[in-house]
């Protein structure tokens, strides 16, 4: 594919993720922070992101699966996850954290799980989009494009 | 009759050609009239004074040297100080750390209260300090309280003679300026946050209009 047309689809994938709620104005903030002193700053955040979602759903599996859930330390990963989806702009992700908060101060173990599923489907999808984003980035790059700068 | 004047190059007692201004009904008649030479300047009737003020400044050859006073910005408050960083989240600090760096400040972080208290000890190098509120073992707040309580035993010392200021005399009174980073803003009640010493909030992720006008206050518009 030639290089108008990776560019062309990069802006259309880019803008769909805002329009469809994946990503927010923070993610754009993200991208004015990238620069040539930086040039990796997005996906080195964007990663940082991925493997600390991860270590916090994993925990969150965890906690919810003992016999005595211990709702305040489900509350503490819930909290971190909220921070982080909240820095990197992954705004679905982050909307999931409220509910999931009031379950927890009901100490309700069926609705915490309930959130949690959800909360992982939506960390999937938002970790899926974001790598599709990345490699169409690679793609432009190897094809010796510059990458558009979407508003 | 007008060209017949220039030609004849009258002069003031001055030595100069008086400026002659013409009153004319349209804009039409303006351009012509300026560009032949004939006269120096028109004015268009009526009269208006602003009008009348632009023709006499111009003639009198005033320049308006009104001084653009650039408007202060993030990265002339931010270059060149050293801010800490402290947050029990990675991705956090990681961004924190972009925005700060892009404006040109040096930036180091931490993780926890602990070691926020160990870098902002006195005598210490940091110009301030964005501090998380909620992490484990020591938030905030705590943190902060200690930190006032550090540096209100060392100012006791200065004071007392007990401690020759030596380096730190660029410093008369130690207060590091401690901004809360929440992105609670109902938590961080003014009120909590005075209360142990901190200055002042600002949300987290940072908002550009918010972080300029709280960071203004400490380091000066310009």
């Amino acid at each position: 594919m030639e290089v108008g047309q990776l560019q062309r689809s990069f802006v259309e994938y880019m803008a769909s993720l805002f329009r469809e709620g994946f990503l927010d104005a923070q993610f754009s903030q993200l991208q004015q922070l990238q620069d040539d002193s930086n040039p990796d700053f997005v996906v080195e955040v964007v990663s940082l992101f991925f493997e600390d979602s991860e270590r916090l759903l994993n925990d969150l599996t965890m906690a919810l699966d003992q016999p005595n859930v211990d709702f305040k330390q489900v509350d503490a990963h819930v909290h971190q996850l909220k921070g982080s989806s909240s820095s990197v702009g992954a705004q679905r992700v982050k909307n999931c954290c409220v509910p999931f908060r009031n379950c927890c101060e009901e100490q309700n173990t069926e609705t915490c799980l309930r959130c949690l599923q959800q909360i992982k489907q939506e960390y999937l999808l938002v970790k899926n989009k974001l790598q599709t984003l990345f490699e169409l980035e690679q793609q432009i790059v190897a094809a010796g494009g510059a990458i558009p700068m979407v508003q | 009759m007008l060209k017949e004047l220039r030609t004849n190059g009258s002069t003031t007692t001055l030595g100069k050609p008086p400026k002659i201004c013409l009153l004319c009904m349209s804009f039409m008649e303006k351009d012509d009239l300026k560009s032949a030479g004939i006269v120096d300047h028109v004015l268009t009737k009526p009269v208006r004074l602003s009008g009348l003020i632009t023709c006499f400044q111009e003639a009198i050859g005033y320049q308006n040297k009104k001084r653009v006073t650039q408007p202060s910005t993030l990265g002339s408050l931010l270059t060149g100080k050293h801010i800490l960083v402290v947050d029990d989240n990675n991705v956090n600090r990681r961004v924190a750390e972009g925005a700060l760096k892009k404006y040109g400040a040096i930036v180091t972080c931490v993780d926890s209260g602990k070691a926020a208290l160990t870098h902002l000890n006195p005598p210490h190098n940091f110009d301030a300090c964005f501090m998380d509120l909620q992490m484990p073992e020591m938030d905030g707040f705590e943190a902060t309280r200690q930190i006032r309580n550090l540096e209100n035993k060392y100012n006791e010392k200065v004071d007392s003679g007990a401690l020759l200021p030596g380096m730190s005399a660029r410093v008369a009174h130690w207060h590091t300026p401690i901004l809360a980073m929440t992105a609670d803003v109902i938590q961080a009640t003014n009120e909590e946050c005075m209360k142990c010493g901190m200055d002042d909030y600002v949300s987290k992720p940072f908002e550009k209009g918010q972080l300029y006008s709280t960071v203004a206050r400490f380091f000066g518009s310009g």
